[in-house]
This record gives structure tokens, sequence and C-alpha cells, in this order.
């Protein structure tokens, strides 16, 4: 997938502009969010309801990182046990390829995909169609989204941003003999027509993986649609790809996280298909695949590893309620961030995948305003680390060199102005002398850049400062009044 | 040095630099929905739960008995309008004499090779019958652990499926389901859990049945 | 997040008022209102004159190290033991929270960020007034910062003080926990999207058929009230100290003939 996060500026001014766009995303917010509200609202434990779950998901996924190194390496040798072959990419390249010569192995043409970011991250669609592979998407919103020749601009629902008007042309324009139609039966109907001959003659299924049982050795996968089902049972081999954060100790930790998840997701208390996966065909049994195999992805994962607070960043369950909540996000839709992971996710999660350099726009792009951290179900302080992030972009940070692109957003007037500012913040004379010459000239803010006056006048700062009114009060009035030495 | 080396040396330097993140263990459980009090739902209570929120998915729930079973899964085939069913050999044993059922057994395709088999399943079965090892009260889930006999596809692929669950192996929820399972560590090559038929609502949020698995779910619920 | 049940001390005698750079350049008045509603109750205010700014906007934009020195220099102008009460949600949030966090958790910096208070919540836990409402009828909507609503759950506090309003009458708007889009520099650094944001929360307002809005943040009122100048729209946004010490009776409005003189002289 072609990632421009440099093109963030303008791709969201575009974005603001198109009303029809604005329109679909205000609405499949308000429908995800009022669906997460109820999915909460019923479940009471001891300490009250999601306060006490997402205190319980943090702890289970902290607990996981820690041991991380450890529990990767148990999870590969309980799988190999099984009979699923673990393979390690450290880059998009190195999954690309061994994907690509697994598929070789077995003189595969026919991809079928299940629902997963993670292949949309390595750009796997584009990789194995330059090479003859053919790729086909087969979640209803992933099938749609390709056959537009885009990508998803939701992660949980990647089609958010079309209507059943736009999709009705799409499938008129695009599919043999499909009248228009808005109906959705319908629609999801031709899909299903569509894709069910995929699954049945596909040589390969490729999935992602939500979470993976080191001590079993067990891919999980939620879905609604089947479609994951499908590509994990029909085609003689199977191959899911699965950043390496995926990893849980045990299948106990797995009940928890799958109800904050499917919760968070799409409020429902579960979805229609969880699937435990541990090994391909065993003798004797009628269907499955013959061989399963697992890549490993770090793909800077393991720069996020190496910070005590920036490893918060793959606590993450990927269930999009910080995107369905963020104010931003609402607005712009998720194509403007130009990464695979928009939203609040995707402005702490994509700076270690692409470097701060090329996503150095997306750490700004926030008002801080913590919607998105109050839904986390993993509690991971997203205002906390875009405001690191911004610290990492100035360079001024603590952890030089940790993060890749780290100062490559610094402007040297920008912290100019800061470091003076600074001082006279600390320099109380000169500062309240200069506002109060502001207050009286009005022109406090004319420094202010003309874009903030887009849509807004310039404010008016008032005549004199509370520090002169209550300077003069003091020196007047008779009555005690605010001190400027303490007694 | 091999990508895995890299990454589990990377990995492991970073760990060695934080070695104390701030975890403690007690912190850990909170929030864990007590077991002591889910088992103190009446089985009544739970049953009633469970045919609820499987309802509430858009399954057809049937509440039966061992003696009334076979007919049970005859009406519902008859109402449906399908003459055919897919299932193993021990649940047309369960269902009784196939000669007194107005329906066409269909057993699991063993001649020719799988692409055959795809197309048989895929394009000439309406309809599959399993069983369920276990059901899942909190979330209305089926836990269907395929086997030899009752292969992956059967609640996958034909467009109708049907369930049968004993009353008796219901659970609280999948955490105590999990604590009480009889495969430990050598897990089965593949369990699934089923709430409801196939669905999507990708389409502008609009819920649409039968995705890409069946569009249509029938459990039976044998007390 | 909002944090868990805080302990509050018994009424004190004196407080620090903290007043906020955005206060003290916009809205002098609102400290002024302050401190006659703390008066009105009893309590003795100190205004240490060389508090400047929290450090919040620095901090904000990445450079922790100049928001260090910033907060390092303002705790230092609050010595005695008194509660610390600032007047804005977001601003109290950043010395609440995220003081401690710049220092490391240094117990000092602890400590101080244990006395502050932000003004809603001061006064309706510490210094639970009565109030007996002297204004006319009217209808307003409370908007709060997000910072002051998530991270000090100050949205309650506006709302349990003017609910002792009788005259009042508190009305609720479209997407209320939805943020205002200021975020200091990101109304200026992502101006677009902060302008639509600001849009968006001003028709929500407007669509509430209110007389007028009260807030906590200066911040998202200049934000909100150059929005609704620039569309021509009458409704504006007063901060809620200025609203409640008006309704009481209590305010002191600093006449425009008054501000020039003070002018003239602090000038001089
Ligand atoms: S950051 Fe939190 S809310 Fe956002 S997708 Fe990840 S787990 Fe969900």
């Amino acid at each position: 997938m072609k990632q421009q996060p440099e093109a963030f500026h303008p791709n969201s001014t575009a974005a603001l502009a198109d009303p029809v766009l604005r329109s679909n995303f205000r609405g499949a917010m308000e429908f995800l969010r009022n669906k997460r509200r109820t999915a909460f609202a019923g479940v009471n434990t001891e300490e009250g309801d999601f306060a006490a779950l997402s205190r319980r998901g943090e702890a289970i996924k902290q607990r996981c990182l820690q041991q991380l190194p450890e529990l990767l390496e148990q999870l590969e040798q309980n799988c190999t046990r099984n009979g699923i072959q673990v393979h390690w990419a450290e880059t998009s390249q190195q999954a690309n390829e061994i994907i690509e010569s697994l598929i070789r192995a077995r003189n595969g043409r026919k991809a079928v995909k299940g629902k997963s970011m993670v292949t949309e991250e390595i750009g796997l669609n584009e990789y194995l169609g330059d090479r003859g592979v053919d790729c086909i998407e087969s979640d209803m919103g992933e099938f749609i989204v390709q056959l537009a020749g885009e990508t998803p601009s939701h992660i949980i629902m990647p089609a958010i941003h079309k209507d059943a008007g736009q999709i009705a042309s799409l499938f008129e324009n695009n599919l043999e003999d499909t009248p228009y139609t808005e109906d959705v039966d319908q629609l999801i109907g031709i899909g299903r027509q569509q894709l069910r001959e995929r699954f049945q003659h596909a040589d390969v299924g490729i999935t992602g993986v939500n979470f993976a049982v080191a001590e079993t050795g067990t891919l999980c996968l939620v879905e609604n649609e089947g479609n994951g089902r499908m590509c994990t049972t029909v085609p003689p081999l199977h191959i899911a790809v699965t950043g390496i954060e995926k990893v849980v100790a045990q299948l106990s930790d797995v009940p928890p996280l799958l109800s904050l998840l499917t919760r968070s997701a799409t409020g429902q208390k579960i979805t229609t298909y969880f699937n435990m996966i541990s090994s391909p065909r065993k003798p004797g049994e009628q269907d499955g695949p013959e061989e399963v195999h697992l890549v490993l992805l770090d793909n800077g994962r393991s720069q996020a590893f190496a910070d005590e607070e920036l490893r918060k960043t793959l606590q993450c369950i990927r269930c999009g309620a910080c995107m369905n909540h963020c104010p931003v996000y609402t607005r712009i839709g998720g194509h403007a961030y130009g990464t695979t992971y928009p939203g609040p996710i995707g402005k702490i999660v994509s700076p270690h995948l692409l470097g701060l350099d090329a996503t150095k726009d997306l750490p700004t792009a926030s008002s801080l305003c913590g919607a998105c951290e109050e839904v986390c179900p993993v509690r991971i302080p997203i205002p906390k680390l875009l405001q690191r992030l911004r610290v990492e972009s100035n360079h001024a940070g603590t952890a030089e060199g940790i993060v890749r692109g780290a100062g490559s957003g610094r402007k040297p007037l920008e912290a100019l102005v800061w470091k003076a500012w600074a001082w006279a913040c600390r320099h109380p004379a000169i500062y309240h002398r200069g506002a109060s010459l502001a207050a009286h000239g009005r022109k406090l803010f004319r420094f202010l850049p003309s874009r903030w006056k887009t849509q807004r006048t310039m404010p008016q700062p008032a005549q004199i400062t509370l520090h002169a009114a209550l300077k003069n009060r003091q020196r007047r009035s008779a009555t005690p009044c605010p001190q400027e030495k303490i007694s | 040095m091999s990508a895995r080396e890299n990454i589990l040396n990377r990995l492991r330097n970073g760990s060695a630099s934080h070695p104390a993140m701030h975890r403690n263990a007690a912190h850990d459980a909170c929030g864990q929905i007590s077991h002591a009090s889910n088992v103190s739902i009446t089985t009544d209570r739970m049953r009633q739960q469970f045919i609820e929120l499987l309802r509430a998915n858009h399954a057809q729930v049937m509440e039966t008995d061992d003696l009334g079973l076979a007919e049970s899964v005859v009406t519902c085939l008859q109402e449906l309008g399908i003459t055919q069913l897919m299932g193993s050999e021990e649940v047309r044993f369960l269902l009784g004499e196939q000669g007194e059922m107005p329906i066409q057994w269909q057993p699991w395709p063993t001649k020719g090779n799988d692409a055959e088999k795809k197309e048989t399943l895929f394009s000439r079965t309406p309809a599959a019958i399993t069983t369920a090892t276990a059901g899942i009260v909190e979330t209305g889930s089926l836990v269907l652990i395929p086997s030899a006999t009752e292969p992956r596809s059967l609640s996958l692929i034909p467009p109708t499926h049907l369930v049968i669950i004993r009353e008796r192996d219901l659970y609280p929820d999948l955490e105590n389901y999990i604590a009480h399972s009889p495969w430990g560590l050598s897990m089965p090559t593949n369990i699934v859990l089923v709430s409801g038929p196939s669905k999507t609502a990708d389409i502008q949020q609009t819920l649409a049945y039968g995705a890409h698995g069946p569009s249509k779910l029938v459990v039976f619920l044998v007390s | 997040m909002a944090e868990a049940v805080r302990i509050y001390p018994p009424k004190p005698d004196k407080v620090y008022l903290f007043g906020t750079c955005l206060v003290d350049s916009f809205s002098p008045q609102t400290g002024l209102d302050a401190i006659a509603l703390l008066e009105h109750h009893g309590i003795e205010v100190v205004f240490p004159q060389a508090q400047t700014c929290c450090g919040q906007p620095a901090y904000n934009s990445g450079y922790d190290g100049e928001a260090r020195a910033v907060a390092r220099s303002q705790m230092d102008l609050f010595p005695a033991s008194w509660p610390i009460v600032i007047l804005s949600g977001s601003c109290g949030g950043m010395m609440r929270k995220h003081y401690p966090a710049l220092f490391d958790h240094a117990p000092e910096v602890v400590a101080f960020a244990e006395r502050v208070f932000e003004f809603t919540e001061f006064l309706r836990h510490v210094v639970q007034p009565t109030f007996s409402d002297q204004g006319a009828a009217t209808r307003v909507t409370l908007h709060t910062s997000c910072a002051g609503r998530r991270e000090l759950g100050i949205h309650e506090h506006g709302l349990a003080l003017l609910d002792q309003l009788q005259q009042v009458q508190l009305v609720p708007h479209d997407y209320q926990e939805e943020c205002c889009g200021f975020g200091g520099t990101f109304s200026v650094k992502h101006a677009d999207v902060s302008a639509a944001m600001a849009e968006d929360k001003t028709r929500n307002l407007v669509g509430a058929g209110v007389d007028e809005f009260v807030s906590t943040d200066w911040g998202c009122m200049l934000n909100l009230n150059t929005t609704l100048e620039y569309a021509q729209q009458p409704l504006r946004g007063r901060h809620l100290i200025s609203f409640l010490a008006e309704r009481i009776g209590v305010t002191q409005p600093l006449g425009k003939a008054d501000s020039e003189k003070l002018f003239a002289e602090v000038a001089r």
C-alpha cells in the first residue's frame, strides 16, 4: 500500500471539504459509539464495569509484554510441536518474501485473504499481485475497498466511508451482470456469491491473528462474517501473519481481552465466530489446511518496545474505539492519515512503523482531548504518548535515538520562540510588562498565523491584566486584599 | 544473524533496559467477574439467558428432549423446505431410523478428490447438522469442536446449520469453560465458538445475515 | 482519566489563587470574581504577583525542558501549605497530573499537585456554598475543557453548582463531551481541523437555544467566542465563575474608565 502520511495537511483539508464523507463518518461513528456504550452498560463487577475490566485488560497486556521475548519463543515452540510452522520477519519486505515463497512452494496462484490490518501494513496484495498471485479480499468491507482500488478507512469497518449508493454503483460498474441496487441484503448476497466461488478454488488462505497463545500454540481469530473461517478451512494452505505484540501467555488471558475487544469494537458481547486454530489437518481429519504457517512481524514494534513509556503502544488490541471517539478522525476519516492505522492508534503506532520523519504531522494533529484514552479497553495513555512523540519530534527528548526520525520535526524558530517564552515566564517583571503592553495595545495576538483566522476573529485581550487590576486594588483598598507577599 | 535472532535480541535489550515496568499481580485479577456468583444462577436462568442471547443474534432455538429431537429436526427442515441433510453417522443414529424421516440423509463425501468434495459441499449441500460440545451462557455461544466425523466444513459451508446441544453442557462463561476444559495444553485442531448465523454490518452499518457462512442457524437445546 | 475519589480538606482560611495566563490577559474580571466569591465565603485570597503561566503550552507542544523550567518557577511561588485554587480546568490538569510526571514524581512536586484545586471543584467540595440566585430567569449550557472533564471530572462540579441557581435553566447541548477544537498550538498547526471542530461545537451550542454558555476554561472560550463572532452569531460564552458571582450578587465589574486609569498607573 502506498503510505503517504506526509500529505496529512492537504488530505485532511480535502476531507473536511467533502460533505458526503463527513456525514458518512459522523453517522458511522455515532452508531459505533452508541453500540459500545450499550455493550458496557450492563457489565457489573465489584469495581464498576468498564473501569475494572479495562484495568484487567491493561494488566494482562502489560504482563505479556513484560515477557515478550520469552513468550514468542514459547509460542514458536508450541506451534512447531503442533505442526504450525513459524517464520520471523523484521520488515514488511521480509514478510512478503516469506509469504510469496510459501505460496510458490505449492504452485499457488489464487489467494483469499481474511480481514487483516497487518497484511495491509506490509502491502501484501500489491506485492503478490506484482508476482502473479491473485489475492482477493474476502471480508465484505475489504472486498468493497479492494474493488474500488482503495485502502480501508477504518481498522474494523474498512468501507465505512462509503454509503450504500456508492457501493451499489461500484458493484454495478465492476461486477458482471450486476444491476444497481441499494438493498443491503442484495448487495451482501452479491458479495457472497462472488466470494464463495473464490473460497472454493483458492490455493491459499491468508489471515491475521487477534491473539496468539504461547502456552498452547493457538491462533485466535475474531470475526462475524465467516470469511476468516473460510480462509482457514477451505484452502490447502493457511498463512497467518501477526505483529509480535499479539502474543498472550495463556488461554485464560484470552476471554477478558476478547470481551473487551468485541464490546469496544462493535458493541457485541462476542462476535459470531471466535476461531481457535492449533494445528493443520491431522491424520484422519476430513478437511482443514494441510499446512499452517505463522509469520511473526516486527516492522518497528521492537523500537516501541525499547522504551518503557512507548511500549504501552503495543498493548493495543486493535478495537478501533479510539478512532470512533476521536473528534479529528470523525471529521477527516481514515484515508487522510495516509497510514494503515488511522486515528489515535495510528498516530502513536505509525511513527514506529514508518519513522517519525514521515509521520511527524500525526502526533501534532490532536487537541489532546483525551476521548481516546477514556475508551481504550487496555488503558493506553494515548494523549501522553502523543505528547511524548512531540518531544521526540522536537528532539528535546531523553530517549534520543530510540525513535527513528526523532528530531525531524524540529523547527529552529519554533524552538527559539518556546525558549524565549519560557524565559519570560520565569521573569515576571518582563512577562507582565509585556502582557500589560499587549493588553493596552491589543496587539498580543497579532503574531497568530493567519490560519487561526480562517473561521475565527482575532481574540482581543482585556484592557488591563488581572495582575495590574490586583496590584492597584491592593494599593487603593483599605479592606484586606489579595497580597503579593505571604504574611 | 537471522531475523529471529535480531528481533529477539532487540526485545531482550529492551527488556533489560527497563526491567521494572510497573506491574502488580493483584492488579491483574481486578475486574474479574466472579465465578462464584455465576454458579449460583439457577440452571433455568442460565438456560433462559442462553436462549435469549442466541435468539437476539438471529439464531432459531428449539427446546426439545431426547425423544422429541428427531421430530423437531424434521419439522424444522420441513418448514425451511429442505429435504436433504448432511451429518455424521453418530447424529444419524441419534435421530433414529432414517426410514421414518422424510428427508434424505447425506453423508460426508468420501469419494473423489478434494476439489470434488468442495464442489459437493459448496453446491449440493443445503444443510448440515453437528453437535456442540458446550454452550457459553454469558455470550450465547455454541462451542464446536470439529472432528474426523464432524469436519469443520459442516458448520461453515452449507447455508443452513443445525446444532444439537445438551442443557447439561452449559457453562456460565468462557473463562469458566476454559478452566474446566478437558484438553489441557494439547488443543484440538480447531475450536470454534458460534453465536449466531454469519453476518456483516460492513455496508452502511446495516446488519445483513449470511455473509459467508450459514445464513440460518438452528439450535436444538436438548434437556 | 478522572482520578480516583479525592479526599477534600476542611474549608481553609486562606488560599492561593493561580489566575492562569489567559485569565490574566483576556478576562481579569474572571479573576476578580473568583476572589469576590471566595472572600464572600470568608476565605482570604493570596495572589502571588510573580505568577505567569503553568507551562502547559510548552508541555503540549513537546517542549518538556521549557515546561519544566516554567513549572519549577511557578511552584516556588506557593510556599505556604494553603490550597492553590486555579481558574482553568486544563491548567489544573497540567498542575495536578503533569507536573508530577515532569519531575519523575518527586515527593515535593506530588505534594504540590495535591494542593491544586480547579476553582469549581474547590467551591463545590471544599467551600460547599449554598447560593441564593438573584438573577432573572435565564437558560444556559455548560462547556468544559476536555482536560478538565477527563482529567479532573470538572463537568460534574460545574453542573452541581449551576444546579443550585433556581432561576437558571441548564440546557444540555448535542455532543457535549466532544472537544471544541482548541488544543493550544493544535488550533494553529492544524487550523482547518480545529476550525471544523469549533464550527460543530458552536453549532451545537447555538442549537441548545440558550441565552449564553458558560465554561471553566478561557482557552475553549477564546476559540468558541471568536468562532461565534466570525459566524456573526450573537451567542457568547462567559466564565462560570463570573456567571456565578453575578447571579449571587458579589461581582464588582471593572469599568472601562477604571481600567484606563489603572493601566496608566501600572504602565508608569
Ligand atoms: S489504542 Fe486502545 S482504543 Fe485504540 S484500537 Fe488500540 S486498544 Fe482500541
